[in-house]
């Protein structure tokens, strides 16, 4: 399959200069050496908790922010030393849906203002400017009584189908998604998911979902990548992560996600005990080491490689293939 | 009246005056709390579930206004009660947890003194306060609780913050909790934690806990009863296993399954038209009317009463028998 986005340990420093004279500097490793690659046509979806990276690696694809080490190639071209007319080019290809589209929309324009400005610039010719807002409109089952309002005019739910509706607006290849249904009712999440869905259908879309919620990117990912403390602890699909998950992190996850029923409370949870480490400092070893309860003396000073254990199934644990969590999941 | 309980509420409802007229943010609702209870209220956004929490500790601001009800609380009606005799029962009697810590910790202060001021109040000298402050981090499973009292609130982390919330609750032993979205802004892992300490301080201190959650993960998980929420009212409530094996209303029901929890290729998640009503422009009749697959006629006049459907559990439709035919 073609490989649309492809990562290769991409690693983001942030530099943090402390004491008085500003004089010791540290490094918070937000990501620290991720490697992943999207195929046309799919969805990956990032799980993580907060301070995992997820969100970094989001904001490296879309350029906002350079990494420190190794690159990202879309379409083969690497990002960051593309030229401006590549790097234009690259942009058009790319949308992005944030979490809060409230936020994200310009609360003095009207959403036909707010869904023309991307046409604009990017040279559509007037006369289909109208036509393409219709069309994008009804795409995202938005009725045309609302083109002429404001965001505050709107419902949370409509008001994410604007910014869905801006982001697919110039034909995008691929589209980031960062928790776009988080700030949203559960009643309304489900349409926004299916409405993804639908759309990705139809237009053959390629999505990288970011999301700290298991079962909303266990319904829209293809694969999922499970990231703690600037890292990948497993990667697969869906099946793969669902039903043979492997990595101690991913169970931990898995088992913590409340339940569907309460015929299930008696359900035995692998909890992961204390708090994540200061990304400062994060463990030499095996980033989960501090709160794994099968850490053994390797996890403190060796980090375990990233393994493909399966095809298509890649691992960072020293005993990915040892750990019996049979107590934990039901793996019929 | 049945003394198994601890807290009575009825007919509570709460308006918020706005320019343009009064919004019913709560409207007419009626329910309790056993002793050694988990109620959870869930609902959407709108819904009237945090409202109903703050009604009930009389801590409703301006423009909002408790219009009519009362909470029957140790024999007392707490809305009928002198300001001073509330501040009696705040804390010492009903404690409450909100979703941001941060919120309710002061900043300047470390957090040990802010838990110890809580214990004070029940005339135990200071340095007794500071010794019981150490044993409840210790019971709220704060590592190294000599050094953590120590503290700014600034220097934990949100889970950490939420235990020394909990301790501070917990310290002066009252008899319900009231939990307004305590784990919503903490990663599932911690959540976890939290809630599995919120399950040991009922078993350990019979403590009743209203839990007020927009989440049906968290009901299922902690709750001994649950009550549905919809536009300022309750439209379901009854024993947590009996709702979710059998939803009786429709928006229980449809709710339930826009939940995820399958893959996309096993099939699509159900979905609910519309978004939650406009608390501002409620329809005539049932509120969900409008999003509501089963509806009838009556539905658009007339909106139905909360009745017993079968021991325990309450519904307000007028559906008497929903099939399946809407469920995805």
């Amino acid at each position: 399959m073609n490989s649309l986005v492809k990562i290769e340990n991409l690693k983001k420093y942030y530099r943090i200069d402390k004491g008085l004279l500003k004089k010791k500097s540290y490094y918070v490793k937000a990501v620290d050496g991720i490697s992943l690659s999207i195929n046309k046509g799919e969805t990956v979806g990032l799980v993580g908790e907060s301070g995992s990276g997820k969100s970094t690696v989001a904001r490296l694809l879309l350029n906002f922010t350079t990494p420190t080490e190794n690159t990202i190639y879309f379409d083969d071209i690497d990002i960051f030393k593309a030229n401006k007319s590549e790097k234009k080019s690259i942009r058009k290809k790319i949308g992005i849906i944030f979490q809060d589209p409230a936020a994200s929309l310009n609360p003095r324009s009207t959403v036909y203002e707010s869904l023309k400005r991307p046409l604009e610039i990017n040279g559509t010719a007037k006369k289909d400017i109208h036509s393409y807002i219709m069309n994008t409109l009804e795409l995202v089952n938005l009725g045309e009584e609302l083109l002429y309002r404001y965001p505050h005019q709107l419902s949370g739910g409509q008001q994410q189908r604007v910014c869905i509706a801006r982001a697919i607006i110039l034909n995008p290849e691929f589209l980031v998604l960062d928790e776009p249904t988080s700030a949203l009712d559960v009643s309304v999440q489900a349409q926004i998911l299916n409405l993804l869905l639908e759309i990705q259908a139809e237009k053959g879309l390629t999505y990288l979902f970011i999301s700290h919620n298991l079962s909303v990117v266990r319904y829209i990912s293809d694969k999922i990548g499970v990231m703690y403390l600037g890292q990948l602890m497993e990667l697969g699909k869906v099946e793969q992560i669902y039903k043979n998950a492997m990595h101690p992190y991913t169970i931990g996850l898995l088992t913590s996600e409340p339940i569907y029923s309460p015929k299930d409370r008696g359900r035995k949870k692998l909890i992961l005990e204390g708090e994540p480490p200061s990304l400062m400092n994060p463990p030499v070893g095996c980033r989960l080491a501090t709160r794994c309860p099968f850490s053994k003396d390797i996890c403190n000073h060796e980090n375990p490689a990233f393994r493909e254990i399966e095809p298509e199934h890649f691992v960072a644990c020293h005993f990915a293939e040892v750990l019996d969590y049979s107590m934990y999941v039901d793996r019929q | 009246m049945d003394n198994n309980r601890l807290i009575t509420v009825n007919n509570l409802s709460v308006v918020y005056e706005m320019q343009k007229g009064e919004i019913k943010a709560v409207d007419n609702i009626s329910f309790h709390i056993e002793k050694k209870e988990i109620l959870a209220l869930v609902g959407e956004s709108g819904s009237g579930k945090s409202t109903t929490a703050k009604a009930l500790m009389r801590l409703v601001n301006h423009p909002g206004r408790i219009s009519s009800g009362n909470v029957i609380f140790g024999g007392e009606d707490l809305l009928e009660l002198k300001e001073e005799d509330m501040v009696r029962i705040r804390g010492k009697e009903i404690g409450m947890i909100f979703q941001n810590p941060l919120d309710s910790l002061n900043p300047v202060y470390k957090v040990g003194n802010q838990v110890a001021e809580a214990i004070i109040l029940d005339n135990i000298p200071r340095q007794d306060a500071i010794k019981k402050v150490i044993d409840i981090f210790n019971d709220v499973k704060i590592t190294d609780a000599k050094e953590r009292i120590n503290s700014f609130p600034h220097e934990l982390s949100g889970g950490m913050r939420q235990r020394v919330m909990i301790g501070m609750m917990v310290s002066r032993n009252p008899k319900l909790i009231i939990a307004d979205e305590p784990t919503t802004a903490l990663d599932v892992t911690i959540q976890a934690q939290i809630l599995e300490l919120m399950k040991s301080f009922r078993d350990k201190y019979d403590t009743s806990i209203l839990i007020i959650t927009h989440d049906f993960g968290i009901v299922a998980e902690i709750a001994d009863r649950v009550g549905v929420m919809y536009a300022g009212e309750i439209v379901e409530i009854g024993d947590v296993f009996t709702i979710f094996e059998n939803p009786k209303h429709p928006y229980t029901r449809l709710l339930m399954r826009a939940l995820p929890r399958i893959t996309k290729n096993e099939g699509r998640l159900q979905v609910i038209e519309g978004s939650v009503a406009n608390l501002a422009n409620l329809p005539e009749g049932c509120r969900f009317s409008e999003r509501c697959p089963y509806v009838m006629d009556i539905c658009i006049k007339v909106n139905p009463m909360l009745t017993e459907r079968e021991s325990g559990h309450f519904c307000a439709c007028h559906k008497e028998d929903l099939n399946n035919e809407f469920l995805g």
